[in-house]
């Protein structure tokens, strides 16, 4: 059955943030793995397979825009979701140039989070 | 009289001065040509009366003869030359008049008559025995009496002579004191204002915008003196408002950076409350206080990031106190550290051991710092290092900072202009020209300086120098000052 479990990645230097969305997520049934350090993070993508990954843009040593391009080399198929504290237009058109799944601006409602991953699954119509 | 002096123009001083110098000039020479009339008028005199002499000369002579020879000839001679010294005398009358008085003229002509009747006597044979000496004795009374005057005469002459020399001498130290005092006075109308203009002048290319005090004078000097303290006002004015708008500009700068960094602690907060109502009951009591206590946490950061922005945006008093250079430091690099981990920056910052404190506006130094981080930020857009030192200058009178940065350098051709106000290049960009002027500005008011050297491409390095307040060292050790 864990197999079966969608897997999400949730990359963020803000230790809650991973700690919430952990908790929220798990609950809807996925198997979580967080990162408070974008260089793990980055490691993990290299030699594993999420179906999701949720990422911040701006972090230390890695960045959102990196994990974002390293993530779609290695698993075409992976969504991305952006989280970012400080949103501007220019981030937002390179995340969707870059095929970012979605993007969100800081303080995130959860709910929307939550679809935003539904949607990425393929669990929910896409708006 | 000296309110009037001050108010004419220096060309008008200098003609008083030129003109008076003339007055003098034409004064001397004026006494002198007088000196000189009256020496000739009485030359004349003097040689006028040679003929009285010759003519008393003749007369002794024919004397000599008469008492020699005792003949009718010489008789007659004798009597033709007393004649004609009576003569001599009536032509030179009023010039002897004039030279010695009436009584002389009197007194000689009365020896004459005397002269000659002794001669007659003689010649009659109605003289007494020693008539021939009375006759010599006479003549040569008359003789003595006509060249005294000649010879006193002289004397006059020379002693006007000797007079007129001195006059001549006077005049020329006279003139000569006169110059020098010229000089001096011109030097003190002229030059020394303008070295006190030509300080000035220095002191506001460097940046310290004072007034020239001092010059009363209302001449062309006192006019410049207004219109540079006029120009000087209205530059520190100027200097004032390019100040405030630095600090407009780098609190934009900060004011982002704060947004994103407040983005942060606001996103913890709203995640841990959406949590906590969606999983209240599935929460065990311990996990309800512990999302509650972080909640306080976030709050606890937010309020430090709004007080560190208050703290700068906080317009405080132009006054200047003792303060740590260092701590300083620390807390300029707080203001900027959002700005430094998004832009992938390690800071390092070394401080100096004990430094001695430094008399500042310290919101003014800290502007000074930020702008100068914020700068060192946009200098490296693919990350770097920004290294922060502080210490002793190397004759030990200042502290200095040195900030370096691992970026993209200044180009040689553009570093002379860098402190220029407004003057800012498109790639750095972003900026609005006005920071390194502003802390130029700032620095050279505090009696520092501030100095920049780059390598294009291997990144620039910033050294801010501020004078050691010594004085107030001393007070810190003495008082403890726990803010020292």
């Amino acid at each position: 059955m864990e197999t079966e479990r969608p897997r999400i990645l949730v990359v963020d230097d803000e230790k809650i943030v991973c700690d919430m969305s952990s908790r929220c997520l798990e609950e809807e049934g996925y198997d979580v793995t967080t990162f408070t350090d974008s260089k793990l993070a980055q490691a993990a993508l290299e030699n594993e397979h999420f179906d999701v990954v949720i990422t911040d843009l701006k972090m230390k040593d890695v960045d959102g825009m990196e994990l974002l391009e390293l993530t779609k080399r290695r698993h075409p198929l992976t969504k991305v979701i952006i989280l970012t504290a400080f949103g501007s237009l220019e981030t937002a058109t390179e995340a969707i140039h870059r095929e970012a799944f979605d993007y969100f601006t800081k303080p995130v409602r959860i709910r929307d989070l939550k679809a935003s991953v539904r949607r990425a699954l393929g669990r929910e119509p896409t708006k | 009289m000296y309110q009037r002096i001050l108010a004419t123009s220096i060309t008008t001083k200098l003609l008083l001065a030129m003109a008076a110098g003339l007055v003098f000039v034409i004064l001397m020479s004026l006494l002198y040509y007088a000196n000189l009339v009256t020496i000739r008028s009485r030359l004349a005199l003097v040689e006028s009366m040679d003929d009285l002499g010759v003519a008393v000369g003749e007369m002794r002579r024919a004397e000599k003869n008469l008492l020699l020879y005792h003949d009718r000839t010489s008789a007659d001679e004798l009597s033709a030359q007393i004649e004609h010294t009576r003569e001599a005398i009536r032509d030179k009358a009023a010039e002897l008049i004039k030279l010695e008085g009436a009584g002389y003229v009197e007194a000689l002509e009365h020896d004459v008559s005397l002269y000659a009747e002794l001669a007659r006597s003689l010649v009659t044979g109605e003289a007494a025995a020693d008539g021939a000496d009375r006759l010599r004795e006479r003549g040569q009374a008359v003789e003595r009496y006509s060249r005294g005057i000649v010879h006193a005469e002289r004397e006059r002459i020379d002693r006007m002579i000797v007079a007129s020399h001195r006059t001549l001498l006077f005049s020329l130290v006279a003139v000569l004191g006169f110059g020098a005092a010229a000089v001096l006075v011109v030097s003190r109308l002229v030059v020394v204002p303008l070295r006190r203009i030509e300080r000035a002048t220095r002191e506001v290319s460097e940046g310290r915008f004072r007034p020239i005090r001092g010059i009363r004078s209302r001449d062309e000097i006192g006019r410049l003196a207004i219109a540079f303290n006029h120009m000087a006002e209205r530059i520190q004015r100027h200097q004032d408002e390019l100040v405030r708008a630095g600090r407009l500009a780098s609190l934009g700068t900060l004011t982002s950076g704060v947004a994103h960094e407040l983005n942060n602690p606001l996103n913890n907060i709203s995640m841990i409350a959406q949590t906590f109502v969606e999983h209240y009951h599935a929460l065990t009591e311990d996990e309800r206080v512990e999302y509650m206590n972080e909640v306080d946490r976030q709050c606890e950061r937010s309020r430090e990031i709004v007080d560190n922005l208050l703290d700068f945006s906080r317009v405080r008093g132009s006054e200047r106190t003792r303060g740590d250079i260092s701590r300083l430091l620390e807390r300029s690099l707080k203001l900027v550290r959002n700005q430094l981990d998004l832009g992938n920056i390690t800071a390092v910052l070394q401080t100096g051991d004990e430094l001695p404190p430094v008399l500042m506006n310290q919101h003014q130094i800290e502007q000074v710092m930020v702008n100068t981080f914020t700068n060192a930020v946009k200098a490296m857009p693919r990350g770097g290092t920004l290294r922060v030192t502080s210490g002793r200058s190397a004759d030990g009178t200042c502290i200095t900072v040195t900030v370096t940065d691992t970026g993209v350098g200044i180009p040689p051709e553009i570093l002379p202009r860098i402190f220029d106000p407004f003057f800012t290049t498109s790639e750095v960009g972003g900026g609005t020209g006005l920071g390194l002027s502003v802390s130029y500005g700032i620095i050279k008011d505090h009696g520092g300086s501030i100095d920049v050297t780059s390598e294009p491409g291997k990144g620039s390095t910033f050294v801010i120098s501020l004078p050691i307040d010594e004085g107030g060292a001393s007070g810190d050790r003495k008082t403890q000052d726990p803010g020292g």
